[in-house]
């Protein structure tokens, strides 16, 4: 029996252990003395501790917890649990990324917003420094514009007198224009005075002239004015070139008086026959008659007749006399 | 009796070939982690974060094989992974984009700050 025993016991006490294996093994899982889960849950706990970033990214944390609930799981088979707390690891990586993510953008836009106050503080201070110096310039100024309102007056003075002057030149001006014209027009009264007693002169000494080239005589008839042989070539009836030059001034005589009736009287000497010389003494009376009437005396006024020999002025018996005893007279006949 | 029966046959047996055929690896298992880390590429995470970049990508690849693999429960799990990876990369360059600019602001004020005081002297500061 001792050998039995002897034998039985470990034998036993082998069955014993080996049931309770099998039992632990297969009514539960083994509570795993898992390094790796517990690391998880300490991380967990370190990133949940600083507020400073968890609290920033509520989300990510809650997917974190999640995940590392998900890998406290009963049941879960070795790799499925490795899996998970693998997962949870890469969350909380997430979560802590996010966090210094918000962190920085957070303090970014603290800087952004003290950029702002400095910049505006910046520019107060130059409205405050603009303000000093306007001030500085506006004392200046007060003391310039002072300076230039003195400067203005008198300018304003001098423009007067500028003003002024130039009134009494233009009304000088005026007053020398309207001398100058009136001169002028004194002037050309004198001038026209002076033309018109030249024309007058002239007029006179033309008359003075005609008058001595003409020869003229008052007789009880009226005024004889007598045309010179020259009038005629010797035996001719036909008024020579130079004879129509003299006609004019008649005309203009004739003219002068045109109420009075115009005798033409023709004269010979005494050389020749008495009813040739009568003849020819009228066709001369005759032809400047018609020298007349086309210088524009009235035909009507004037009568021609020839007087023969019969009435010399001077004797025939020097060619000189009979010369003068050649003419023709012209009669401006009184009433 | 015959014909009652072999439409039933054929039935049930187009019935298993389909439910075979759906039961291995739904590719679309995949997508949230395709996603994911095309968002992280597109935010410059290869700049920023390249080594999360660089797991989320192999973790897809090794969730792809799994697939591969009819291996759909590791693929799962590789693509879930791989998925919070991305997320990972895409948050940590976010927050180095936003560190950059942080840093950059901090040195526009000290700027300012200098500038206020050479401009009208040490005591600009003073409110």
């Amino acid at each position: 029996m001792t050998s039995w025993n002897s034998f039985a016991r470990p034998l036993s006490i082998a069955a014993l252990t080996a049931a309770a294996v099998f039992l632990s093994a297969c009514v539960t899982q083994p509570p795993r003395d898992n390094s790796a889960l517990r690391n998880l849950d300490n991380d967990l706990a370190e990133f949940r501790a600083d507020t400073e970033l968890s609290d920033r990214v509520p989300l990510e944390l809650a997917s974190a917890e999640r995940a590392v609930r998900a890998a406290h799981s009963e049941g879960l088979s070795e790799a499925e649990l490795s899996h998970r707390i693998q997962l949870a690891g890469k969350r909380l990586e997430i979560a802590r990324a996010e966090a210094f993510r918000v962190q920085a953008r957070e303090q970014t836009a603290a800087l952004e917003a003290e950029r702002i106050r400095l910049l505006l503080h910046a520019s107060r201070l130059e409205v405050r420094q603009a303000r000093r110096e306007a001030e500085h310039a506006l004392l200046q100024s007060q003391a310039a514009s002072e300076e230039a309102e003195r400067t203005h007056r008198q300018a304003m003075t001098a423009s007067q007198l500028r003003e002024e002057a130039a009134q009494r030149e233009r009304e000088a001006r005026e007053e020398a224009d309207a001398a100058r014209r009136l001169a002028e027009s004194r002037a050309s009264e004198i001038e026209l005075a002076r033309r018109e007693a030249q024309l007058a002169t002239e007029a006179a000494e033309s008359l003075r002239r005609r008058l001595e080239y003409l020869e003229l005589r008052e007789t009880d008839r009226g005024v004889v004015i007598t045309l010179g042989d020259v009038l005629f070539a010797s035996g001719e009836t036909i008024l020579q070139p130079e004879a129509r030059q003299q006609l004019p001034d008649v005309v203009e005589l004739l003219q002068g008086e045109p109420g009075k009736q115009v005798r033409i009287e023709g004269h010979t000497d005494s050389t020749g026959s008495t009813s040739a010389n009568l003849r020819i003494s009228e066709q001369r009376a005759e032809a400047v008659k018609n020298a007349l009437v086309d210088l524009g005396v009235d035909a009507g006024r004037i009568r021609a007749v020839g007087m023969g020999e019969d009435f010399p002025i001077a004797s025939n018996d020097s060619a000189e006399g009979r010369s003068r005893n050649r003419r023709v007279d012209v009669i401006l006949l009184n009433d | 009796m015959r014909s009652f029966v072999r439409p039933f046959v054929i039935m049930l047996a187009v019935v298993l070939t389909v439910a075979c055929a759906t039961t291995p690896p739904d590719p679309s298992m995949l997508n949230g982690a395709r996603k994911a880390i095309e968002l992280a590429e597109s935010a410059d995470a290869a700049e920023y974060a390249p080594i999360d970049l660089r797991l989320a990508r192999e973790r897809l690849q090794a969730a792809e094989n799994a697939l591969a693999d009819d291996k759909p429960q590791e693929a799962r799990r590789l693509g879930e992974r791989a998925e919070l990876e991305a997320q990972l990369a895409l948050v940590r360059t976010q927050a180095a984009l936003a560190r950059a600019e942080l840093q950059d602001k901090q040195e526009e004020l000290d700027q300012i700050r200098s500038d206020l005081i050479s401009v009208f002297g040490k005591d600009a500061l003073q409110p």
